[in-house]
């Protein structure tokens, strides 16, 4: 005769696994997301490269040819998700950044650049974790605005 | 760039085989000059072409006697390993499942143990080029709305950048 598995050992499996399936689930539901905005003027005058944009080196040597760059500011905000970020750039426009949701490792969010009260730039795009967006080609009295954007869901 | 530059890079652009860099001076000149982006265009209907020719030969190709050879294939398969161990658990003698029940708690918890150190392996810092390729999820674009009339869209998905080019500031980047 067959004797019947254990209670005991079932219970000790779930008190193992459940845990750790739990911890993945919530994960996927961050309640809130860090978004980064940046300012860089770009140019051909002087060969300076600004230490604080090491992170960006390698993206804006594929990209561009300006031999100058140079970051005005640069703003972290951790919103929820449907929130909204604010973003002034000195002497330029003003840049909104709204996410909305995080699917299939990827941030989605609306950008919109925001110049005399009117959107020069309204964008719905989906970007992956540790993603950088760049914004560039606008007219700054120093030279050309780049702006960098990224996002990061942030644990509960 | 000029118009004989571009056009040498027009299929390779078209294929997606140009760093970024040139991908985005491409695209930027097609935007600009009608008959690059005449090219470009012809570029397009011939791929088009070609695809239609490729759907409509697979449309010829009788799907219908595939799934039978595949049941017949199926049929021949060797038992599972899975099924080979519920044999086994089933001719079991009673005596012996007091030794068989810890054994196979114990191997529950070296294999999440080895599971535990697998994922520990990865640097978290890493770049996620790997799981890029399984999964596929790349920036994109969704919408996009603007009063600029030159628009460049290009990606690099090596550093997972997307970049937006817009106004008629382009043409003072080149090198």
């Amino acid at each position: 005769m067959r004797r019947p598995v254990p209670a005991a050992a079932i219970v000790w499996l779930l008190v193992a696994f459940v845990p750790t399936i739990l911890a993945a689930e919530e994960e996927d539901h961050a309640a809130a997301v860090e978004v980064s905005v940046g300012a860089v003027i770009a140019s051909n005058q002087g060969n300076d490269f600004d230490h604080r944009l090491t992170a960006l080196r390698r993206q804006f040597d594929n990209l561009f040819s300006y031999s100058s760059y140079r970051l005005v500011k640069q703003q972290s905000q951790r919103v929820p998700w449907g929130g909204n970020a604010g973003f002034h750039v000195p002497g330029g426009p003003y840049v909104l950044v709204i996410p909305r949701e995080y699917k299939d490792e990827r941030i989605f969010m609306k950008v919109v650049v925001i110049e005399n009260s009117k959107p020069i730039v309204d964008t719905l795009l989906a970007l992956r974790h540790r993603g950088t967006f760049l914004v560039g080609g606008h007219r700054h009295p120093d030279g050309v605005l780049i702006l960098t954007i990224g996002a990061s869901p942030l644990p509960q | 760039m000029k118009c004989r530059d571009v056009d040498s890079l027009l299929p390779l652009f078209f294929d997606g085989e140009l760093d970024a860099r040139r991908m985005r001076d491409v695209a930027l000149h097609t935007a600009r000059c009608v008959e690059c982006e005449s090219e470009l265009r012809e570029l397009e209907t011939i791929q088009a072409h070609f695809q239609s020719g490729v759907e409509a030969t697979l449309a010829e190709v009788d799907l219908d006697s595939l799934w039978p050879a595949v049941e017949r294939r199926l049929s021949r398969q060797p038992p599972s390993l899975w099924q080979r161990l519920r044999a086994q658990w089933e001719g079991l003698a009673p005596l012996e499942l007091p030794v068989a029940l810890p054994a196979g708690a114990l191997a529950a918890v070296a294999a999440f143990g080895a599971w535990l150190m697998f994922a520990q392996v990865e640097p978290s810092g890493a770049p996620e080029l790997d799981r890029i390729a399984a999964t596929d999820y790349a920036n994109s674009l969704e919408r996009l709305d603007t009063v600029f009339e030159s628009v460049a869209l290009v990606s690099d998905p090596n550093t997972q950048t997307m970049l937006l080019w817009i106004g008629d500031e382009a043409l003072g980047v080149e090198p």
